[in-house]
């Protein structure tokens, strides 16, 4: 009996070709698969994968979610052990109590990763400050909390958990806070001061770009330009020079709102003046 | 000469012509004339179906059905392929002068540049540090 050969070669034909495109296909899957994991979809839209920063919020942002619950539950549990009294009302009232200060605990962990994160945003480059001395200021607060947290995770008892709570707020009052916010201060001096040091080299720049093709007849426009950028110049550093004498007058044990106020005020100058210069810079290119 | 021959054939001759005649009439479609229009073939498409579904070759059968998947794949590949996103902006088409262009000054373009990259920068001075404001926390736990 004669064998029909054209069938058979014909479906080991097709059958590859088949299996081909189905492995495109699952490669194309998989592509897809792969750009969706390094993307998050929200609102209906697609955006690109967060940043550090932004991720820090985000966790800072649910953290004092999980507090304000907590915070709930703990006032509930104490009215209810306070009314009656009962061991079931004391043992509702230490485990969310526990709950909550456990929370207060991440919550400032949380807090100091997002204060971390504002440290790597900012430049550094022509500042004064030292980056590695405001990161070393976070770590020690961060090794308080975490051993902190600790503590009241190994709790037992509801006598326990008031004098922690109240080893927490000294700490807090007396350290942590003023600490982070002197900490905060560095940050938009640092990074003032970078932008003025950046200023002073395209200033230089172009100054010296426009002196060697400027026209006789805009000879005028430059001088008035020069004393412009002159008088940026000088009133940013002084704003500068005095915003950090008001920095260092911040003090690292107390709160004090009033001085920190005041150091903000005096930068917030400075940042003025620098801005002013965006314009000149832009009219300057423009006549050139 | 025999006239009744003559007669008889002439019987003949009428019975034929007559029978003709009553042919002629029961019959007028086969005389007129063909028309050349080409007519389909009528196919009855469930008898086809029918067939391929008892159709004995079964390696055959499959063979069809794999050509039919790997046309519909195809087609789907064209058809993505052939619509490309739409962005609702408009393609702008640059025009460019075959005369000379004047040569860029690198120096110039350079502190242009520099200008460009510190404005960016100023902008920065704008951040958004109340975001770090530290939290007020109750931590006046008495029982």
């Amino acid at each position: 009996m004669p064998t029909n050969k054209f069938p058979v070669s014909c479906i080991k034909y097709f059958a590859i070709l088949f299996l081909t495109l189905s492995l495109f296909t699952i490669f194309l899957l998989a592509l897809s698969l792969l750009a969706l994991s390094y993307s998050n979809v929200s609102n209906g839209s697609l955006t690109f994968a967060q940043t550090p920063l932004d991720q820090a919020k985000k966790d800072y942002t649910e953290k004092t979610s999980d507090l304000s619950n907590t915070k709930n539950a703990y006032i509930t549990a104490k009215s209810t052990y306070q009314a009656f009294g009962t061991a079931t009302a004391k043992a509702e009232a230490f485990a969310k109590t526990k709950e909550y200060l456990i929370s207060v605990d991440r919550l400032l962990l949380s807090y100091l990763a997002l204060v971390s994160e504002y440290g790597s945003e900012t430049r550094w480059q022509s500042s004064s400050f030292n980056k590695a001395a405001t990161d070393q200021v976070i770590t020690d607060q961060i090794t308080f909390m975490q051993d902190h947290l600790e503590k009241v995770q190994n709790t037992q008892t509801l006598e326990e958990l008031p004098p922690l709570s109240l080893d927490l707020k000294t700490r807090l009052d007396k350290d942590t806070r003023p600490k982070i916010n002197k900490v905060a201060e560095t940050y938009d001096i640092a990074q003032t001061e970078s932008i003025f040091g950046s200023f002073i080299n395209v200033s230089q720049l172009l100054n010296e770009f426009v002196e060697k093709r400027i026209t006789a007849q805009n000879h005028t426009l430059l001088i008035n330009w020069q004393s412009e950028i002159n008088d940026i110049r000088e009133k940013t550093l002084t704003n500068l020079s005095l915003s950090k004498e008001s920095y260092k007058k911040i003090k690292d044990d107390s709160f004090n709102s009033h001085q920190i106020k005041q150091t903000d005020e005096i930068l917030e100058r400075a940042k003025i003046e620098l801005k002013r210069s965006k314009s000149l810079f832009e009219e300057m290119t423009k006549i050139i | 000469m025999n006239p009744p021959q003559f007669q008889d054939s002439g019987n003949m001759e009428k019975q034929i012509i007559a029978e003709e005649n009553v042919q002629k009439e029961q019959h007028p479609a086969q005389n007129t004339p063909k028309k050349s229009t080409y007519r389909i073939p009528k196919i009855d498409i469930s008898k086809l179906s029918a067939k391929l579904i008892y159709f004995k070759n079964r390696k055959l059968q499959l063979s069809l059905l794999l050509l039919l998947i790997i046309v519909i794949i195809f087609a789907a590949f064209i058809m993505i392929s052939k619509n490309p996103a739409q962005t609702g902006e408009k393609t702008v088409v640059k025009i460019t002068i075959a005369s000379p262009a004047p040569t860029p000054d690198p120096e110039l373009e350079q502190v242009k540049k520099d200008v460009v990259v510190f404005n960016n920068v100023l902008d920065s001075l704008d951040w958004e540090l109340d975001n770090i404001k530290f939290p007020q926390i109750d931590l006046d736990i008495k029982f």
